[in-house]
């Protein structure tokens, strides 16, 4: 598949760490990263952009229905995930952010730059334990946690 | 000050999280923090310094290159050297990788440079208690760093 195309994968998992069952505001595949709205809604999750709120994690497995539950693994999991392929590469070790293409990682950008937030914010959603191009699958560990921004 | 000169030890988990398994890319030895290199090579790590890249925990046992050696990661709570053997590190510190291998230093929380893999230090996590001599304990909490705009 391209891997700007979203499209169910089995994201086989390694290891599982917490596992979140949430609701899914629009059809989730199974292997997108999913993050809650940029509004907020109650445990409520959509394919991760930079347009959305904070990530929760990986879906394990499609949910079709609005409304309908879904597992995700979040911190301490090692799940395969896809790079965005505007990003081309990730190396091991690198720190991976939600991208703008629903789902998808791209390398995280370090720079603190202006007021990134909820519904404009690129956060941090793992570390990728093996090298990655861009029409790869690799195995990314979970690690969520809050983005930083300039002072105002 | 006098650095730490880095000996294997038994780092002593009180209580083990994530543990995962990686190929060690040179000598570790047991009690070493480690990380990716810089330029990143597949599940291969390295004993950490400041030119190394992304930090993956701590070394529960030693390894020769090309082993296997596992690794305690976040939610682990063990001892770890300090880089150096009289520094001054406290009850609620966050700590970094150091130049001196596979050892600690208090975090500098400033958000200054274009700190990054090859030239950064990571927080790999929290102490504690204060350090007595060279060593303490710390629970581990890794994540990203984030730096100045350039």
């Amino acid at each position: 598949m391209g891997n700007t195309t979203a499209a169910a994968f089995d994201p086989k998992p390694k290891y599982l760490g917490e596992v979140i069952t949430c609701l899914a505001t629009a059809e989730i595949l199974a292997g997108q990263w999913v993050s809650y709205d940029a509004t907020g809604v109650s445990r409520y999750v959509s394919p991760g952009t930079t347009s959305l709120g904070s990530p929760v994690g990986v879906a394990l497995h499609t949910q079709s229905t609005v409304g309908g539950p879904v597992a995700v693994a979040s911190n301490g999991s090692v799940v395969l995930s896809y790079v965005d392929q505007d990003d081309g590469t990730a190396d091991a070790g690198d720190y991976m952010a939600i991208s703008t293409v629903a789902g998808f990682v791209k390398v995280m950008d370090g720079a603190v730059a202006a007021h990134n937030s909820e519904g404009a914010g690129i956060f941090p959603c793992g570390q990728i334990l093996e090298d990655l191009a861009a029409t790869e699958k690799k195995y990314v560990r979970v690690l969520t946690g809050p983005i930083w921004t300039a002072q105002s | 000050m006098t650095a730490t000169t880095p000996a294997a030890y038994d780092p002593k988990p009180e209580r083990l999280g994530e543990v995962q398994s990686y190929k060690a890319g040179a000598a570790i030895l047991s009690g070493q923090v480690v990380a990716f290199a810089a330029t990143g090579v597949d599940n291969t790590v390295h004993p950490a310094i400041e030119t190394t890249g992304s930090l993956v925990g701590v070394a529960l046992a030693s390894a020769s290159t090309g082993d296997m050696v596992p690794v305690a990661g976040n939610g682990s709570i063990l001892t770890v050297y300090s880089a150096a053997d009289n520094t001054t590190i406290d009850a609620g510190d966050w700590v970094s990788n150091s130049t001196v291998a596979g050892t600690v230093i208090v975090l500098v929380g400033d958000i200054a440079t274009h700190e990054t893999e090859g030239a950064g230090y990571f927080p790999l996590g929290r102490a504690l208690a204060d350090f007595a001599s060279s060593k303490g304990e710390i629970e581990i909490n890794m994540g990203p760093i984030w730096t100045a705009a350039s």
